[in-house]
């Protein structure tokens, strides 16, 4: 995706998104345009296509990514970057170094080894279950 | 998610006060009951088990020495437990590992391989027999790791606080210095 926001020619008001919803869908977003929703002329949201959300979040994933390797490049050390390799920044092992960055630095993991997008868990509610004193025979 | 362990001085109980603190997952043992090229075994079979009398053997993990990993790179992984790729990626790595740095100047950095795991006498599980003792804090982050390579789920270090605090707290009979943040709460039976 381009990093310029294109947005619609025309803004789109509340009546008319209430009653040509998939015209309005097919001639904006589904255009990779932004599109300013106006009530009374007032613009009060935007329609925006997923795809420049998805770019949002990639930034900002990179964002954090990027600190934390201006943060290991200043320290001074050796973290398993491919970036910093690329770029001929290498710096000498040093395990206590490395552990006390790990550990200081607020790292963000952002996918799973196999390089998927770590996703949020839903929330979940930790309950007491008591144990069973029962056991079978084996 | 953020990074997977915390510093070497909060993951451990000092030595003088790990007997008040009876045996439990996530500890590291070592004596000859365990298999002759370990360094060391962790213990991985869940605490609530090991005080059962029908548990008669219990689930460790082998510790390695860092020095004993191939190269540098590999060293680094185990460590940090994610590697960032050129595409802004941090991603999770070395997840069958546990990073077990060293307490002191005088000891070695080691680590533990969940892919490696035998089982001995419960009897072996004593004060004696342990070398390194998990702070409750420590326990969080070993569980959290445990999980992630046991299931392929991706828990914050709070849910994971949360889940033990919940158990914790309600239990008790929890041997030994409760941790801060999971005081006894009122029986609900």
């Amino acid at each position: 995706m381009s990093s310029e926001l294109i947005f619609s020619q025309s803004p789109v008001g509340h009546r008319h998104l209430q009653n040509k919803l998939p015209q309005v869908l097919r001639e904006t977003v589904e255009q990779g345009l932004i599109a300013p929703l106006t009530n009374h002329g007032v613009v009060d949201a935007y329609l925006v296509p997923p795809d420049v959300i998805e770019a949002f979040r990639e930034m900002e994933r990179k964002n954090s990514v990027l600190t934390m390797l201006v943060a290991a490049e200043r320290a001074e050390v050796a973290i398993p970057s491919e970036t910093l390799r690329q770029r001929g920044i290498k710096f000498e092992f040093d395990a206590d170094r490395l552990h006390w960055f790990t550990t200081t630095f607020p790292v963000e993991i952002t996918h799973d080894e196999n390089g998927l997008p770590l996703r949020e868990t839903p929330p979940f509610k930790s309950e007491y279950i008591p144990e069973s004193d029962f056991e079978i025979s084996i | 998610m953020k990074g997977w362990y915390i510093n070497a001085k909060d993951l451990y109980v000092p030595a003088k006060n790990a007997s008040k603190y009876p045996v439990r997952q996530g500890d590291v043992v070592h004596g000859s009951f365990l298999p002759v090229d370990w360094a060391a075994g962790q213990v991985v079979h869940p605490t609530c088990e090991l005080t059962k009398p029908s548990v008669k053997t219990v689930q460790i993990a082998r510790v390695h020495a860092l020095a004993d990993l191939a190269s540098d790179f590999e060293r680094q992984l185990v460590i940090t437990g994610f590697r960032e790729l050129e595409n802004g990626e941090t991603r999770i790595d070395a997840a069958h590992t546990f990073f077990l740095p060293k307490r002191s100047k005088a000891q070695k950095d080691t680590f533990v391989t969940f892919r490696e795991l035998t089982s001995i006498s419960a009897n072996h599980l004593t004060n004696k027999s342990r070398v390194l003792t998990l702070t409750h804090e420590g326990r969080v982050t070993f569980i959290r790791r445990w999980i992630y390579f046991r299931f392929r789920w991706g828990l914050s270090y709070d849910e994971v606080q949360e889940a033990e605090r919940v158990r914790i707290s309600a239990d008790p009979n929890f041997a030994g210095p409760r941790p801060v943040w999971a005081p006894l709460t009122a029986s609900t039976s």
